[in-house]
């Protein structure tokens, strides 16, 4: 994106995610969408983050996590005869256990995957500087290449987007909901400022790892929510 | 009291009516007490729903589970079931949208049980118990004492006090507050905005995340530690005890730093990629890596 544009775009491009998430309601929704129409650095950017969703919708869905205490004993309660009924005050309403599993799943191979592009980039980049010592050049990056920050996010979006959904139809309280809300808010502001850290420096690579470390604690968030909402 | 009059017989039918009344309705505004056990293995797994009042869970040493529950009228139905190796108990809520009422809990199982706990704003207290631990709330404080195998803890919004030793610890919260002592060999705590305050000592691995939350390091990490502590706008404080043997290396983009420990041996600041700063005190041996967006950072002596 250029730094010459205007205050408009500057504006719009702060609730870009939200628009393509389907964050945006009513009039502010409406301010972007007229800008859209305008603008077309703007539209561009607005078709490559719908790309990068649909690429990661495709991603496999299919990996349990390596502990999963729960799994464990409801596999050992199997067959007892105590009463499974949900507690109703936290129940899942109109949400079939299996789409919450799936979104669930899908969390965890992108959990998996980018907390170990991030876990590695971090013990790489601490590990340089404390071999190196006093020497200024230890904080040059890391050996490794960034990983692709618009692949990346866009799986922690399309991530998100699922379990936002999903709670969306669970059964929360409107005390966990307003906890999520809070919380989510200020995470969001978290990646805004980043964003916009970004946009003046688009090749730093800590920038980037930051980035997608606070979009992993969305994720996080997003997904305690759930278990909040589990019977 | 006179019966001979008709009078009389109305104020007696009147007065026994009453007194029926009233004896019959005394039993359910009081609360209830019940008590139960079960068989169960040395390393039983057991399961305990409670989502509001109380759990208290005890580690002991017998082979058995015993349960004794408090219940606020309308709190709903006490159960357990299960034998051996598998447990599963606490208070099934009455359907409605009311909000549940209270119940407390204590329940004694053996040492070397796995116990998974689930409340909403019930509280969760666990001691002596050395299996794994998994526990959940909403706005329920969480407190942990002894020496768990593992443990994972997860609230919302109440606050998360462990001080336990154990060689593996997760902590979760919101914007609850996490409270963490003794020895953790692999230690993760992350929250959004709420504080986090660590008592360092036998760390080997610790990672510490918050978006806003402050953070707090006090004390003086074992050596061979790994400490990894990242914020975006939390400030991040370490009270280091004076003789620590540390290598501290702090990064920021925007957030002030100040060091009164130890020596700096690097340091770098520009307007892009922010201050970087590399602290050796005592010997060095410990790593401490300490990053944040725009989080202040103090790294001191512990007075």
């Amino acid at each position: 994106m250029s730094e010459a544009r205007g205050a408009g775009c500057t504006e719009t491009a702060e609730r870009l995610d939200a628009f393509v998430e389907g964050g945006l309601e009513g009039p502010e929704r409406e301010r972007v969408a007229s800008h859209l129409e305008t603008c077309a650095d703007c539209r561009a950017e607005v078709e490559g983050l719908t790309a990068l969703l649909a690429a990661a919708s495709e991603l496999p869905r299919e990996i349990r996590s390596p502990r999963d205490l729960w799994a464990g004993i409801d596999a050992r309660l199997e067959g007892e005869t105590v009463s499974r009924r949900v507690i109703p005050a936290l129940r899942v309403a109109g949400l079939p256990r299996w789409a919450l599993a799936a979104a669930a799943l899908a969390l965890v191979v992108v959990t998996a995957a980018v907390s170990s592009v991030l876990t590695r980039r971090w013990d790489e980049a601490m590990a340089l500087k404390l071999q190196r010592g006093g020497d200024a050049a230890a904080t040059a990056p890391a050996a490794r290449p960034d990983p692709p920050l618009d692949a990346e996010e866009a799986r922690f979006l399309a991530a998100s987007r699922d379990l936002v959904a999903g709670l969306e139809r669970q059964d929360l309280t409107p005390e966990t909901m307003a906890i999520v809300r809070r919380n989510l808010a200020v995470i969001d502001a978290a990646i805004a400022e980043l964003h916009r850290a970004l946009r003046k420096d688009p090749g730093n690579g800590d920038l980037t790892r930051m980035l997608l470390a606070t979009y992993q604690r969305k994720i996080d968030l997003l997904e305690q929510a759930a278990r909040a909402g589990e019977g | 009291m006179n019966v001979q009059t008709p009078g009389g017989v109305a104020s007696l039918a009147s007065a026994l009516a009453l007194a029926a009344l009233v004896m019959g309705a005394m039993p359910a505004r009081a609360q209830q007490r019940i008590e139960r056990g079960a068989r169960a293995t040395a390393d039983a797994t057991i399961r305990i729903y409670n989502l509001s009042g109380a759990t208290t869970v005890t580690g002991w040493d017998r082979d058995s589970v015993a349960l004794v529950g408090t219940l606020e009228p309308g709190a709903g139905r006490l159960y357990i079931g299960g034998t051996g190796p598998a447990i599963k108990l606490g208070v099934e809520s009455p359907s409605g949208d009311g909000a549940p009422r209270a119940a407390r809990l204590e329940v004694r199982v053996p040492r070397g049980s796995v116990v998974w706990v689930k409340a909403a704003d019930a509280s969760i207290e666990v001691d002596g118990v050395e299996g794994g631990l998994d526990l959940y709330s909403v706005t329920g404080a969480i407190r942990v004492r002894g020496a768990p195998e593992t443990v994972r803890a997860e609230s919302m919004e109440g606050g998360i006090t462990l001080d336990v030793r154990a060689p593996w610890a997760r902590v979760k919260t919101a914007s609850g507050r996490i409270q963490l002592a003794g020895e953790i060999g692999d230690l993760a705590a992350t929250t959004v905005s709420g504080a986090i305050r660590v008592a360092a000592s036998r760390q080997a691995r610790a990672r510490i995340e918050s978006v806003t939350g402050p953070v707090v390091v006090s004390g003086r990490p074992s050596r061979g530690g790994a400490w990894e502590i990242e914020t975006h706008s939390g400030s991040v404080t370490l009270e280091l005890a004076p003789e620590t043997d540390a290598e501290i290396a702090v990064h920021t983009f925007g957030g002030d730093v100040r060091a009164d420990l130890g020596r700096v041996v690097s340091r770098r600041q520009d307007d892009l990629s922010g201050s970087e700063l590399h602290i050796v005190a005592g010997t060095g041996g410990t790593s401490i890596a300490v990053r944040t967006f725009k989080g202040a950072v103090t790294v001191g002596v512990r007075s």
